[in-house]
């Protein structure tokens, strides 16, 4: 899984990979469970045009199917991904500019 | 690498969502088969939503100004705006958050229509709407095309957005250019309207400050970074950078020349980055011309911004902003000098 973040106020460009392979059993079960509750899908939410430093949020999976990617920003991201995205966050190091 | 030991790592087609579903850990089966029902339902919810016309901007009552901040009490940005707490002429809110952004939204009022003539952000009188504690540990704000959104910050990397004037102006600001040129949030216009924003918001802290040019920070966010990063501000107008191996917020990545102009697609093509360019031209100009910032640097900006379009880039910019300072003072002026000699510094 590979997270990424950018724009906001800050402008800042944070990211981190985590592979579930690498992980613990037990780390491993927590971040399938926080997925599972975060009901993300679809490839692309956008908030308002009109909207002004928000912060854009990527996740894309390595599935064997190949990799599949979702988009937020602060305006779109549901609820339920909350917790997903505080846990997204506390890995997150400043990435470079893509 | 990143290879998933099953498919039930993955989150995001309708076909995981079955995968899910046929899970041995019960925990993920439940949330799989109710996601499968809650998806269909949110993209239904969301199309419709999405033909909603936008709230026009709403004339306060007396068309003057009038401040309305809500509390969201740590919900997310889809429960905007919140629970009313604070009206325009009532009393002081036991909670700072709420105060702040009561107060910084007047001076902003106040410095608009004081220096410019602008009543409200649509020139129109136009409610001032914030709210606050949006979100729980939100390191962000932001302007949603009606109102402002604060978050308090995780406590550690960033402290709550309304302790900051310049934050408040910043994001105001805003809607002041969404009224005005309405710059296209993308590329080079994208950065021009960070540009004005990050221009307007410093120049409302230092109105209220009483300072000149040479007294002024000439930094944006300085009283919300938190403890834990080792900068001091998140951009700076100087020809210097606002922090340097933090190690939350990395390196300041904003460029000062046009030779070192962001060309990516990230941050809707740079334009919270290549607003440094801008950003230190007007920082030129400011000490060029010496004295209070606003009155004559502040002046040929803000009749800039009127005079920009949604397609205005780089170029038009200083074709403009050199237009303008010579209509105002002319030609041949040490203002019209200012402004050339500061652009013609930033590359162009």
């Amino acid at each position: 899984m590979t997270f990424r973040q950018t724009g906001g106020f800050a402008g800042l460009s944070r990211g981190c990979e985590l592979d579930t392979e690498a992980m613990s059993a037990k780390e491993a079960l927590k971040l399938e469970r926080l997925v599972a509750r975060s009901r993300l899908g679809g490839p692309l939410r956008r908030g308002s045009e009109a909207a002004r430093d928000l912060t854009s949020y990527r996740i894309t999976v390595e599935t064997a199917q190949g990799p599949s990617t979702v988009e937020y920003d602060d305006e779109t991201m549901p609820e339920e991904a909350t917790e997903l995205l505080a846990y997204l966050q506390a890995c997150a190091k400043p990435a470079p500019l893509g | 690498m990143h290879g998933c030991r099953n498919p039930i790592h993955c989150i995001v087609p309708p076909y995981v969502l079955d995968h899910m579903a046929q899970s041995d850990d019960p925990a993920i089966r439940k949330l799989a088969v109710s996601g499968i029902a809650r998806s269909a339902w949110l993209r239904a919810s969301r199309a419709t939503l999405a033909q909603l016309p936008v709230m026009a901007a709403i004339p306060s009552p007396t068309a003057t100004k009038n401040r309305l901040v809500y509390d969201m009490k740590n919900k997310g940005a889809s429960f905007l705006p919140g629970k009313l707490v604070r009206s325009e002429g009532q009393a002081k809110s036991q909670d700072p958050a709420v105060n702040e952004a009561y107060d910084y939204a007047g001076v902003t009022y106040n410095f608009y229509k004081k220096n410019f003539g602008r009543n409200s952000l649509d020139n129109n009188g136009m409610n001032l709407i914030s709210s606050v504690h949006v979100g729980s540990g939100f390191n962000n704000a932001f302007w949603n095309g009606e109102q402002m959104a604060y978050g308090d910050g995780d406590g550690a990397l960033f402290l709550r957005f309304t302790r900051s004037l310049d934050v408040v102006g910043h994001e105001l600001s805003h809607g002041v250019v969404s009224f005005t040129s309405n710059l296209e949030y993308l590329n080079e216009p994208g950065a021009l309207n960070e540009h004005f924003a990050d221009v307007f918001g410093s120049l409302i802290k230092q109105w209220r400050r009483k300072q000149t040019a040479k007294q002024a920070d000439w930094l944006i966010g300085p009283d919300i970074v938190g403890p834990d990063a080792t900068a001091t501000a998140l951009r700076t107008f100087k020809d210097e950078k606002a922090f340097e191996n933090d190690p939350f917020l990395g390196t300041d990545p904003q460029p000062k020349h046009l030779k070192n102009k962001y060309k990516g697609g990230e941050d809707s093509g740079g334009v919270h980055i290549n607003s440094g360019i801008p950003n230190h031209a007007f920082f030129l100009v400011a000490t060029s011309l010496g004295g209070r910032a606003w009155e004559k640097a502040g002046q040929i900006w803000y009749k800039t911004l009127l005079a920009l379009t949604r397609s205005s880039d780089f170029a038009e910019m200083v074709e403009v902003s050199v237009r303008t300072a010579a209509g105002l003072h002319g030609t041949g002026s040490q203002e019209e000098k200012a402004v050339t000699q500061a652009w013609k510094a930033v590359g162009f």
